[in-house]
């Protein structure tokens, strides 16, 4: 039960990830890989705030979102002004800047090491060591967020990134500032994933440079692609996917040295196999029509 | 709209591209009530000056003003904001999107400020007012049977009636209008015609640009050539 249990946490941290990349790319029209780095500015914010400043985690959870917000702001700015490839490359050097800061600025950071000892939010004034409250609570600030991505994909700025993302010039046209949608959907995207930062950082009890790394990057650009950016169905099932999977692998009875390393060949091939199979849509019901 | 302000005037326009000059110092007004038909040759700079009038290139010298507002420099979504609607040459309608969402993203009439768009944000769904009068341009130009298919599925007379759709969605005033009839059939030209009469009708304006001599003959008030970038009153 507490296996399950555990499960959930995680999707509940990685569900509303995977969408607030799928948002970034669907809707802002621009792949970041450097999402693991607004995750990671997300868990180790918390994590100075509770363990340096005392803070409670639900007031450092309502602070986190706008750190995020204000980090996304200055990549959506970079957003609004660079396209394809160099906003990927922009990306890739925010996520390379955050590895280098967190490991080396060690009076900030921990270094290496990280900051341990991160507390739990508090339920009637006593900590949330109990894993069915945790998941409970972290449901409950991944409902919120995964609330948020849908409004924005929804309603009106949805159709409107959408349209921007897909002709620019049609949109100007149509008076839809392409600019401004794209800036606020990116800023929207880092809030979302500083969250869940935040979540992972409280229920690990820890953050470090290796939990936010490119792999990690890489792994979220995966899983949006998998379920087609732009769709949050297929969005969060792909998360889902990307989760579990992992973890159904443990159940094959590998060689104990040896079994980390199989685990994540063995999923990195599933991936490769899906994509291939799949290309741009993997999880999608029917291929497009020609 | 303010009687006395002309709805567009151009100044003394002048754009050159890599040291080719296209156009050259190019004036003309247009009050309100009035379809001004541009004609001329492939490279004559036509599309070029619309691009200019709805900010999407900004002239080397001259201004622009709409209705007596100085544009030269302001960008196309605020052009756009000032009721003015553009039908691009090459179409442009939003290929991954279905009919449906084409015209949504006219009739949702979104505004290019800062608080229209945090507030586009905040809104839960898609005003039911805006789908209703998709629905019934969708019927209109006969596409509504096919309200769910994606843009890029459909050919280029349906493609250019959706996008001439799209931009009326809008209710613009003032329209900047590059080769409407091109692959239509007499009867669609004719509902395209009719839908700019009533929009100059009601007070609107529109710049018309056409190869087809007869066809601007017949629809505008005033017909000018360009020719190597200069601007000749018929």
């Amino acid at each position: 039960m507490n296996y399950l249990l555990h499960i959930l946490v995680l999707l509940a941290i990685d569900v509303p990830l995977v969408l607030s990349l799928t948002l970034m790319a669907g809707y802002g029209g621009s792949l970041s890989v450097a999402h693991a780095a607004y995750f990671g500015v997300g868990g180790y914010f918390l994590a100075i705030l509770t363990t340096r400043f005392g803070w409670t985690v639900a007031a450092a959870l309502l602070l986190v979102p706008l750190t995020g917000a204000v980090l996304g702001a200055a990549t959506g700015a970079a957003a609004a002004r660079l396209r394809g490839d160099y906003f990927v490359l922009y990306t890739l050097g925010a996520q390379v800047l955050f590895v280098g800061f967190a490991r080396n600025m060690i009076p900030v950071t921990g270094g290496p090491f990280g900051i341990t000892e991160i507390p739990r939010p508090l339920y009637m004034g006593q900590p949330l060591y109990s894993l069915s409250g945790f998941a409970l609570f972290a449901i409950i600030v991944a409902l919120v967020c995964i609330g948020i991505i849908v409004l924005a994909t929804l309603g009106p700025s949805g159709l409107a990134a959408r349209a921007a993302r897909a002709d620019p010039m049609a949109a100007l046209a149509l008076g839809i500032a392409a600019r401004k949608i794209r800036f606020l959907v990116v800023a929207l995207s880092c809030a979302v994933a500083a969250s869940s930062g935040a979540l992972y950082a409280t229920y690990f009890g820890f953050v470090g440079p290796d939990s936010f790394g490119v792999g990690k990057s890489i792994l979220l650009v995966a899983a949006a692609l998998l379920g087609g950016a732009g769709n949050v169905q297929r969005g969060a099932l792909s998360a889902c996917f990307v989760v579990v999977l992992p973890e159904l692998l443990r159940f094959l009875q590998l060689p104990s040295q040896l079994a980390a390393e199989f685990r994540s060949m063995l999923f990195g091939l599933f991936l490769l196999l899906v994509l291939l199979a799949r290309p741009g849509n993997a999880l999608s019901q029917s291929r497009r029509r020609p | 709209m303010t009687v006395e302000e002309p709805a567009i005037v151009c100044s003394e326009l002048a754009k050159a591209f890599n040291g080719v000059r296209v156009l050259e110092s190019v004036t003309l007004e247009i009050q309100a009530g009035e379809i001004i038909g541009i004609i001329g040759a492939n490279g004559a700079g036509k599309t070029v000056l619309l691009d200019i009038v709805s900010g999407f290139l900004r002239p080397d010298r001259g201004e622009v003003r709409i209705r007596g507002k100085r544009v030269t420099n302001l960008p196309p979504e605020s052009i756009a904001d000032l009721s003015v609607g553009r039908l691009f040459q090459n179409l442009r309608i939003f290929e991954a999107m279905t009919v449906g969402e084409n015209l949504l993203v006219g009739t949702c009439r979104l505004r290019c400020g800062w608080g229209s768009v945090a507030r586009s944000f905040l809104g839960i769904a898609i005003p039911s007012g805006a789908c209703a009068q998709s629905t019934e341009l969708a019927r209109a130009i006969r596409l509504f049977d096919r309200f769910d298919d994606a843009g890029r599925h459909f050919s280029v007379g349906q493609r250019r009636l959706l996008a001439i759709a799209r931009m009326l969605a809008r209710r613009p005033e003032i329209l900047l209008l590059d080769e409407p009839l091109a692959g239509l059939d007499e009867q669609w030209a004719c509902w395209v015609v009719q839908n700019l009469r009533s929009v100059v009708e009601a007070g609107g304006s529109a710049i018309f640009i056409d190869h087809d001599i007869d066809a601007v003959k017949a629809y505008c008030t005033r017909i000018y050539r360009l020719d190597e970038g200069r601007l000749e009153s018929c």
